[in-house]
């Protein structure tokens, strides 16, 4: 069996709310192996969000330790977890979070030049990413040109260019219709497969939370299984 | 590879093209374009007008530096001049008399070489007084003269006619109207007969022991004039000196330092302008940038990249913003450079580049002092703010900010002025008004809640919505209120200063401000004089007037102590006019001690002015003696005294307290107006009394006219330019608020709101900022202009209601227009259109 891409062991997160301190997620355990994918649903308002950006390492647990890629992020600061989070962890967001100025070739080319690939190198890739989500002709379209499902195709692209180890994409489908929603996350589950990504899925959307190898359950802060 | 090797410039470069829709980068661009071409623009202008007032200043000693000598110049200074890169000329004066029958003037001799004068203009008349005058820029014809009107009265005399000057003949080629270096001392009273240098040996008047002043005039550029002046101070031998134009007429020189002062503020005024806008749109700038740093976090960039590459992106908005600020600037200042050539009538050199180094140097600094540390807090955005902006509150830092920009306004401030009095005064003005506005907005804004509430639906639609926008927007409103506030506070102070500036100046050139000197009058003449002159209908206040010479301080005898003697300088070499008067005249100050008051009569006390007190560096409580025709008069410091030598009044360095000199004989002096009609008065006055001498002082007068006048264009030249700068500043910073008011205005129209009650809205929320920020600036403005008026300018103050109401209105109206020109694009499209756009 092969080691655990994420390992999370009484993870908690506080935070003050007025005078007294609220509860979001109270001793999350969880762990999971390279390559699978496990989705979290959960009610708006449940924690998903949050849980989602400690497993990345975006935030930091009031208590408890996580491991991603046999890494302890717990031990790292902000500058250091971002540092080995390049090119191994790639996201997809609910609201894209595309860079307004930048055309979508350059959204995409984005994650490439940070992590140090030569631009001519970084351009090949991101378009080739762009033509394998449908867009080739819109590669100098600004996000404000492109409707909801362009835009999250291009964020997919950004996500799997340089082929992250682990994906996190929360609510990827939550600004989408239905159909489109679905074609976005086909081609999502298709670059998966393609580069053996392990995956970590937030949803609120049952369909979606089916398609992953294994789902668990957020609420009163506390992780069930199914 | 890690995210360390990649190179932020690189990477800054890269974003560089493609951030041309970054609409926040923009703006904070534009503010930048126009604060750097404000200040490029006045301080260029400031030197332009600086360099005409010098030029005109130059006229007052018909050159830009003076050597006076006691004997002809030597070759040893006349080889240093000559090496000096500049030019110079002698020019000699002496007392002589001319006389025709029993007629007898006394006249003053001046002999010219062929340069003079260097600068400035003489006016010549070839008619009868009223006949029309003409400007020339050079000495008279050898074997001619050019006299003075009272010459040709006094020997019944006329153009044309021979002048016997010694023991040659001259002809009398034209009156000397106006001779800029004249002077205003009553060492110069006597009459003038200007002629040529190669004339003099032709006179014989000139020999040993014959009592002429000799001196050089020179003119040159700037710098090799400083150069010189540094050069030459040493050489001074005793009763020789160097004098500038500023040196040479008080009057004069005063009105130029003043409007030197106001240059300085309408510096200041552009800096603050500058740092207003830049500050406001420099947060907007920062808070749209926090996803894409959240964005950069996540996907791996370090805090230390992320901070090299805002460095870069700023720098290379600096670059751009300061490269078209200075371009602006330039064409500008071109166009300006020709209004001040025509208003003063001289050609001024061409500008250079690095001339307008002082304003890159501001844009550099406000982006940094502004700009930066916004950005360097945005930087702490933690990457959780992609998943949710809930997650990613993180506290402000404001204070930081705030502190960063004061230092920034106080060093560029004082940088462009080098006026430490006059920094300190408008940077206290800067930080007491913002917290005063500050404290201003709440209230008012705590004020507009309560009048919501009480008026719940009795308000109509559209003010309902203005009002809960203010509330909505509490802090974001009172930082609208401080920027406005504090911008507005700049420009309505320039206003008022230049009201007080101009009116100080117009009283100085008051028409009837005195035009004649009347002196020599004896005590016995005084009662009759002043009858006569009364009975004219002229007004005029006598003086008494003793001479003595100052002979010890404090008990040390002046020359048996060199150090002092040297202290004391031409203190000592000349007599001094000593007077009495029971009242402190209106052009006097009272720095230090007392005025006398009754029970001083008699008592040996005394009051001296400001420049005694320093050069003798005595106060109040030391003694002072003099010797008057014998007699060792001792008197102690009472008060120390400020004279206003720009009234052109009789002044008195040293006055004694009433009835310590009346045992000895005084002599009267007077000034007064004397309108052109009752010339005859004075003549026949003269006539009666043949010891009174009359100095006619029109001349100057005239000349500080011209002068003043070509300074007030100048002022409102400066003052109409920042005005309108200042207005772009204000509109741009009101852009800063645009983008959420049409986020706004989009939403309340998809959810049904009229076009009217937006307008409504945004003119009823627009009206009480601008009514907050404009009323507390005039409050501020008032306050801090009648501080500059007494203790920078020295000038009188003016309460200039009709002015607040113009400015208040002017400025809220410029606000509300602006806030309704912002809703436009929101107005003239679909809902849906501008709130997609808007997002």
């Amino acid at each position: 069996m092969s080691s655990p891409a994420l390992e999370a062991v009484d993870l908690s997160k506080t935070i003050a709310s007025g005078e007294r301190a609220l509860t979001i997620l109270d001793s999350i355990g969880l762990s999971l192996n390279t390559g699978d994918s496990l989705s979290i649903v959960g009610t708006s308002g449940s924690g998903k969000s949050t849980l989602l950006a400690l497993l990345a390492g975006l935030d930091v647990p009031t208590r408890g330790t996580l491991k991603l890629l046999g890494r302890d992020l717990t031990t790292l600061d902000e500058d250091a977890r971002a540092a080995w989070r390049t090119g191994q962890v790639g996201f997809v967001f609910q609201s894209f979070q595309l860079l307004a100025g930048l055309s979508a070739l350059d959204n995409v080319t984005l994650p490439l030049e940070l992590a140090g690939t030569d631009l001519a190198e970084a351009r090949d890739i991101a378009h080739a990413l762009l033509a394998q989500v449908g867009l080739a002709d819109r590669l100098r379209h600004t996000p404000r040109q492109l409707s909801g499902g362009e835009q999250q195709r291009v964020a997919l692209a950004r996500a799997f260019a340089c082929r992250p180890r682990i994906l996190f994409a929360d609510e990827p489908t939550g600004n989408l219709d239905g159909k489109t929603g679905a074609a976005v996350i086909d081609q999502l589950f298709a670059l998966n497969a393609e580069q053996g990504t392990t995956l970590v899925l937030v949803t609120h959307d049952e369909h979606l939370a089916a398609r992953c190898a294994s789902r668990c359950r957020l609420a009163d802060g506390q992780l069930h299984d199914g | 590879m890690t995210a360390e090797r990649i190179s932020a410039f690189r990477l800054a470069w890269r974003q560089l093209g493609r951030s041309r829709r970054d609409g926040a980068g923009w703006i904070l661009l534009i503010a930048l374009v126009v604060a750097v071409a404000a200040v490029g623009a006045v301080s260029q202008m400031t030197d332009r007008v600086r360099s005409a007032m010098v030029r005109q200043g130059a006229a007052t000693i018909a050159a830009d530096l003076k050597l006076e000598l006691r004997a002809p110049l030597d070759d040893e200074r006349s080889t240093r001049l000559d090496a000096a890169g500049v030019q110079h000329h002698s020019l000699t004066v002496f007392p002589s008399v001319v006389s025709r029958e029993e007629e007898i003037t006394l006249v003053s001799v001046k002999a010219v070489g062929d340069g003079y004068p260097m600068r400035g203009t003489l006016t010549l008349r070839r008619g009868p007084p009223g006949s029309p005058t003409e400007t020339v820029r050079h000495a008279p014809e050898p074997g001619t003269a050019w006299v003075a009107q009272r010459i040709l009265d006094a020997q019944q005399l006329d153009v044309g006619d021979e002048l016997s000057l010694g023991d040659t003949q001259l002809t009398i080629a034209a009156v000397l109207a106006v001779e800029p270096d004249r002077g205003s001392g009553f060492a110069n009273i006597a009459p003038r007969v200007l002629i040529r240098q190669a004339d003099v040996a032709a006179t014989g008047l000139l020999g040993p022991g014959s009592r002429a002043s000799y001196a050089e005039l020179i003119a040159g550029p700037p710098e090799a004039i400083t150069t010189l002046r540094a050069d030459l101070e040493p050489t001074l031998a005793a009763g020789e000196r160097l004098q500038t134009p500023a040196e040479s007429n008080r009057a004069l020189s005063r009105a130029l330092e003043r409007a030197d002062v106001f240059l300085d503020l309408a510096a200041l005024v552009a800096v603050v302008l500058a740092g207003v806008a830049i500050a406001l749109t420099a947060r907007q700038h920062a808070e749209s940038r926090l996803d894409e740093i959240a964005l950069l976090k996540t996907l791996g960039a370090a805090r230390g990249l992320i901070a090299r590459l805002l460095a870069w992106q700023l720098a290379f908005v600096g670059a751009i913003g300061i490269g078209l600020g200075l371009g602006v600037a330039a064409v500008t200042q071109l166009g300006i450079s020709r209004l001040i050539a025509r208003a003063f009538e001289i050609e001024l050199p061409a500008t250079s580049w690095l001339a307008l180094w002082p304003a890159a140097a501001t844009g550099a600094i406000l982006l940094a002092g502004f700009a930066w540390p916004a950005l360097a807090q945005a930087r702490a955005t933690p990457p959780a703010r992609v998943l949710a902006r809930s997650l990613a509150e993180h506290g402000s830092r404001a204070r930081l900010i705030y502190a960063a920009a004061l230092v920034s306004v106080v060093a560029l401030a004082a940088a462009a002025t080098r006026d430490l009095t006059l920094t300190a005064w408008v940077v206290a003005a800067t930080v007491g008004g913002t917290a005063l506005l500050w404290g201003a907005a709440l209230l008012m804004l705590a004020g507009v809640e309560r009048v919501r509430q009480r008026l719940g639906h009795r308000a109509g639609p559209g003010l309902r919505l203005g009002l809960a926008a203010l509330s909505r927007r509490r802090n974001a409103s009172a930082l609208q209120i401080v920027a406005f506030g504090i911008g507005l506070t700049m420009l309505f102070m320039l206003v008022i200063v230049r009201g007080d500036l101009l009116a100080g100046w117009q009283a100085d050139i008051a028409a009837d401000a005195p035009n004649r000197f009347l002196i020599n009058i004896t005590r016995q003449q005084q009662p009759q004089v002043a009858d006569r002159l009364e009975a004219a209908g002229l007004e005029a206040d006598f003086y008494p007037l003793v001479r003595g010479r100052l002979t010890a301080v404090d008990g040390t005898a002046i020359a048996d102590d060199a150090e002092l003697a040297e202290q004391a300088g031409e203190l000592t070499r000349r007599e001094l006019n000593l007077s009495w008067i029971e009242n402190l005249k209106a052009d006097n100050r009272i720095v230090a001690g007392q005025w006398f008051d009754a029970a001083d009569t008699g008592q040996p006390k005394m009051s001296i002015d400001t420049s005694v007190a320093e050069r003798l560096d005595v106060d109040v409580g030391d003694s002072l003696t003099f010797d008057i025709t014998g007699t060792p008069i001792t008197a102690t410091i009472e008060s120390i005294r400020e004279i206003d030598w720009s009234s052109l009044q009789a002044n008195f360095y040293v006055l004694f307290s009433p009835g310590v000199l009346d045992e000895f004989a005084a002599t009267y002096i007077t000034s007064l107006y004397v309108p052109d009609d009752a010339h005859g008065t004075i003549a026949a006055l003269v006539r009666e009394f043949s010891n009174i001498s009359v100095i006619d002082i029109a001349a100057i007068l005239d000349q500080l006219t011209t002068l003043i006048e070509r300074l007030s264009v100048a002022i409102e030249l400066v003052f109409g330019f920042t005005l309108a700068a200042g207005l772009v500043v204000l509109l741009a910073a009101m852009q800063a608020s645009r983008a959420e008011r049409l986020r706004e205005a989009a939403l309340l129209r998809a959810l049904g709101a009229r076009s009217r009650w937006l307008r409504q809205a945004t003119i009823a929320e627009c009206l009480l900022i601008g009514l907050c920020a404009a009323l507390m600036a005039a409050v501020i403005a008032q306050a801090t202009s009648i501080v500059l008026a007494v203790w920078v300018f020295d000038l009188g103050y003016a309460w200039r209601p009709h002015l607040w109401l113009i400015a208040i209105g002017v400025a809220t109206a410029v606000i509300a227009v602006s806030g309704l020109l912002s809703l436009r694009d929101v107005l003239r499209q679909p809902a849906w259109t501008s709130l997609r756009a808007a997002d």
